[in-house]
């Protein structure tokens, strides 16, 4: 049985791998057209139609590439090289994306490139913003060994169709002219698609797949509703017998199934319900001041170590809930933590952070829910960036759809605690649905 | 006729899993069941409460309007004039169809405000005056309609209207604020639910002291007719009235078939413009603004190699303070996030990358890259004007495939050559950009 290949996607028109055997791995297609190429030994080229694709697509390769190579590595065009769609070529270490006979869509020089071959994953995608109402091309050149990526983008003219004889070139054009020195055996792969892909999509694809995250509370899928090569330009006044006939319209019970799986789109604008860093944040000790600033945790909640401010108190409207559950959110602070100079022997960097949510500002009115306690405990020295302190879950307590967050600190006791100083950078604080 | 939907009245709450429980596999369509589903559909609307625009203290510790000072001084000024503006925050952003803006403030007790004694160099405590006004306009493409509301904080009732004294005695003081509808001309009319951008400025005046201000959206009603047809809200009553037609997007009640045709358009349109906003930043800061400010100090960028905007940092690091995009989730797509796309260990969305910012040279070029993994940033032009102005392009950006999980966004900015330069006031990233609505 056949296996599928993990880079073969629904959109894929062509997917060519060179295991080590050169031009004559690269001619099978891994797509689901398993439509080979002929091996030209210096090139390999296709005459079918579907390497014709105009916008949104994608043209990826993976191949070594040098400073002392030339040539072109990828084209769609006609076999006098005076006419093409698309082409990459490489001159000087620069890599040139060419539309429409010639048109330089934008060129990029190999992040790192030297007189040895390294591999480098070449990502070109493109698509239509109907905002802006213009094509555009998004180019990733990546060098793999050093992780240097390059991301460039650029506005142009609608890719022009093909014309009568135009055939597909892994390397070169016609028989392989001008074909790309470093020849098959330094292509590593191939594709051609007919969707814009992101360069996060590259780079799953082609340098390393993430491992597997561990989210907490309910994650929903993304949707299932009926999607579309071409952009979507419904017809309200379209008969639907027609609409069946269109590639971007679905009709009869796949348009239930739309209304079915609209689910996951009820919490689309579930957005941060803080996410600010703070400009210039000023040093923080446990002198406290302004006095009046500073409210001492609460009693009735075992909080009263630490010391919430003025500074750190917010209002946040919160999103409607599957009912029955409660929000919860994930507490991120950036703090940079030092000891001062002076401080006894032994004196250790600490500030001990809590969020609190209650849905009432005043006291402990309303409902309360506080979060962990987390010790920060690394000395940044005074002059450190500091890291993020993960404060964990937090269940959002609220009235009438509204909490008040606020950050409580404490710089514990013991040797040298007057000397304990740090600065709260950022806070994040992004709320989900529990599982 | 016009069709309208409150969405007000509908029920808010959801079961994430199962919408279309009566037209699931087996069951018969009717014309119950497809109203259950249809409704069901509506109710994918209200439940977003989008923060667009926040200003306020944070993090710092004082406020502009000094606390317990006397006015009446000989030296330089401390407490800005009683009709004294100062910006604090700017946004822009599409509006979620359907909703509308509302804001909601904690402040301080308001305190002075000053005026100079004829001669110079004198000071003494003028007319108690203290706002925060918050100034919207709405525009759909065609044509626009603003108004603005004005938040009024009590004055302290200390000398010199200072904070109460005592450890914590200010929180005992704090004022909530409340404007639930920000209304303007010609809201509530086919035309202003689908497709509007908003503008939102936020100024304090005089004595005022904002703990944190913040204009939000909440669902508002939805007006089609023939002209503005049904994008992401189906258009279907609330169960219960009665239905003039079977969908009303398009005026055929006798063809029901018509009703899924719209339905499948109502949930690839919600997906497509529904997402979350994920960051505003304002250049704002209450502790070091100068007393006779009228706007926050732009961050200036006058160095060829990347600085991190707000923080100046070199470099682009998960260690870095910055935003997260994790909450980017929520907006991915089957069509780049699939489960065959990315193998649900990543995500990416479309995002409306925005830049308030100028060059201080019309010929400057200056570069705003907004940036979310090595492999994942944008680069936004600032060129052309040395007017401060929003700047705005489609980006596709990185995010994880759950809030719960690590994000990291930064901005840093560029020049293109030694000698230009370029400021930046406010920053924001929504979800969007990458879908026009046909009405």
């Amino acid at each position: 049985m056949a296996t599928i290949d993990r880079n073969s996607k629904s959109d894929t028109l062509g997917l060519f791998y060179n295991g080590g055997g050169g031009a004559a791995d690269l001619v099978a297609d891994y797509s689901q057209y398993a439509a080979n190429l002929t091996n030209g030994t210096t090139h390999l080229r296709s005459t079918d139609s579907r390497f014709a694709v105009r916008s949104p697509r994608e043209l990826s390769m993976v191949a070594s590439l040098s400073n002392t190579q030339t040539g072109i590595l990828l084209n769609y065009g006609n076999t006098a090289g005076t006419e093409y769609m698309y082409r990459i070529e490489l001159s000087m270490g620069v890599l040139y994306f060419r539309q429409n006979d010639g048109s330089i869509v934008t060129q990029v020089t190999a992040p790192g490139i030297t007189g040895t071959a390294s591999s480098y994953v070449i990502h070109w995608s493109t698509d239509y913003d109907p905002i802006a109402g213009s094509y555009y091309s998004e180019v990733m050149v990546v060098r793999v060994a050093a992780s240097s990526y390059t991301i460039t983008r650029a506005t142009h003219a609608q890719p022009d169709a093909p014309g009568a004889s135009f055939q597909f070139n892994v390397l070169g054009y016609s028989t392989g002219t001008s074909a790309w020195s470093g020849g098959p055996s330094l292509v590593t792969s191939v594709r051609v698609s007919n969707r814009f892909h992101s360069t996060t999509e590259a780079k799953e694809d082609w340098i390393s797949q993430s491992s597997a995250p561990s989210p907490l509370g309910y994650e929903p899928p993304t949707e299932l509703a009926p999607t579309a090569l071409d952009f979507y330009t419904g017809d309200m006044g379209d008969d639907v017998a027609d609409a069946i006939l269109d590639t971007d319209t679905f009709a009869g019970p796949a348009e239930w199934l739309a209304v079915l799986h609209a689910g996951a789109n009820r919490q689309r604008l579930y957005s941060p319900l803080l996410n600010i860093v703070f400009n210039n944040p000023p040093t923080l000790q446990n002198t406290w001041s302004p006095a009046n600033w500073y409210k001492t945790g609460s009693a009735t909640y075992s909080d009263s170590d630490r010391r919430y401010g003025l500074g750190h108190v917010f209002v946040c409207p919160v999103p409607s809930t599957p009912a029955g559950t409660t929000l919860l959110a994930r507490v991120r602070v950036h703090v940079q933590g030092w000891v001062a100079a002076g401080a006894p022997g032994g004196t250790t960097a600490r500030i001990d952070l809590r969020m609190r949510s209650s849905s009432e500002i005043e006291g402990d009115l309303g409902n309360v829910s506080l979060g962990n306690v987390v010790s920060y405990t690394t000395n940044d020295g005074s002059g450190g960036v500091g890291t993020w302190a993960d404060l964990g879950e937090l269940a959002i307590a609220q009235s009438e759809g509204v909490t008040y967050l606020s950050l409580g600190y404490d710089f514990a006791s013991g040797t040298g605690a007057a000397y304990r100083r740090a600065k709260i950078k950022a806070i994040e604080v992004d709320c989900y649905v529990e599982a | 006729m016009a069709r309208a939907t409150d969405l007000i009245l509908v029920n808010q709450s959801f079961v994430p899993k199962s919408v279309g429980d009566r037209v699931k596999g087996g069951a018969l369509a009717t014309k119950s069941s497809r109203d259950a589903a249809l409704y069901s559909q509506i109710r994918c609307v209200p439940h977003g409460r989008r923060v667009l625009c926040r200003a306020g203290i944070q993090g710092q510790v004082s406020t502009l309007v000094v606390d317990g000072t006397n006015p009446d001084i000989i030296g330089a000024q401390v407490y800005p004039l009683a009709t004294a503006e100062r910006v604090l925050a700017r946004a822009k952003a599409k509006l979620t169809p359907g909703y509308i803006l509302s804001a909601k403030a904690i402040f301080l007790p308001s305190g002075p405000t000053q005026r100079s004694v004829v001669g110079g160099g004198e000071w003494e405590e003028s007319t108690a005056n203290a706002k925060v006004r918050i100034d919207y306009l709405y525009d759909n493409g065609a044509s626009t309609t603003s108004g603005s509301v004005t938040l009024t904080p009590s004055f302290s009732s200390e000398t010199y209207k200072a904070l109460p004294a005592g450890a914590g005695a200010a929180w005992g003081v704090i004022e909530p604020h409340n404007f639930d509808y920000l209304l303007a001309l010609g809201l509530g009319l086919p035309g202003w639910t689908e497709d509007v951008t908003v503008t939102i400025t936020i100024t304090a005046i005089g004595g005022a002291r904002p703990i944190d201000v913040i204009v939000f959206e909440r669902p508002f009603s939805s007006w089609h007719d023939s002209t503005y047809k049904e994008c992401t809200i189906s258009g279907f009553p609330k169960s219960g009235m009665v239905s003039e037609f079977p969908l009303t997007a398009v005026n055929q009640p006798s063809d029901p078939t018509r009703g899924s045709h719209a339905a499948n358009k109502a949930v690839h349109d919600q997906r497509g413009v529904f997402g979350p906003m994920l960051l505003q930043w304002t250049c704002w800061n209450e502790d070091s603004a100068a007393v006779t400010a009228s706007e926050g100090t732009a961050t200036l960028i006058n160095s060829t190699s990347f600085a991190d905007v707000p923080t100046a940092l070199s470099t682009y690091s998960t260690n870095n303070p910055g935003w997260s995009a994790a909450s980017g989730a929520y907006g991915r797509t089957l069509e780049q996030s699939g489960p065959i796309e990315l193998r649900d260990v990543n995500g990416c969305i479309p995002v409306t990358v925005r830049a308030y910012a100028r060059v201080l040279k019309n010929a400057d070029v200056g570069t705003l890259r907004f940036q979310t993994a090595d492999y994942s940033y944008r680069d936004l032009t600032v060129t052309g004007s040395t007017t401060f102005g929003w700047y705005a392009g489609l980006a596709w950006l990185r995010v994880p495939v759950h809030a719960s999980l690590d994000s990291h966004l930064q901005v840093l900015g560029k020049i293109g050559s030694g000698g230009q330069q370029m400021e930046v006031r406010y920053l924001q990233v929504e979800y969007g950009g990458h879908h026009v609505l046909v009405q």
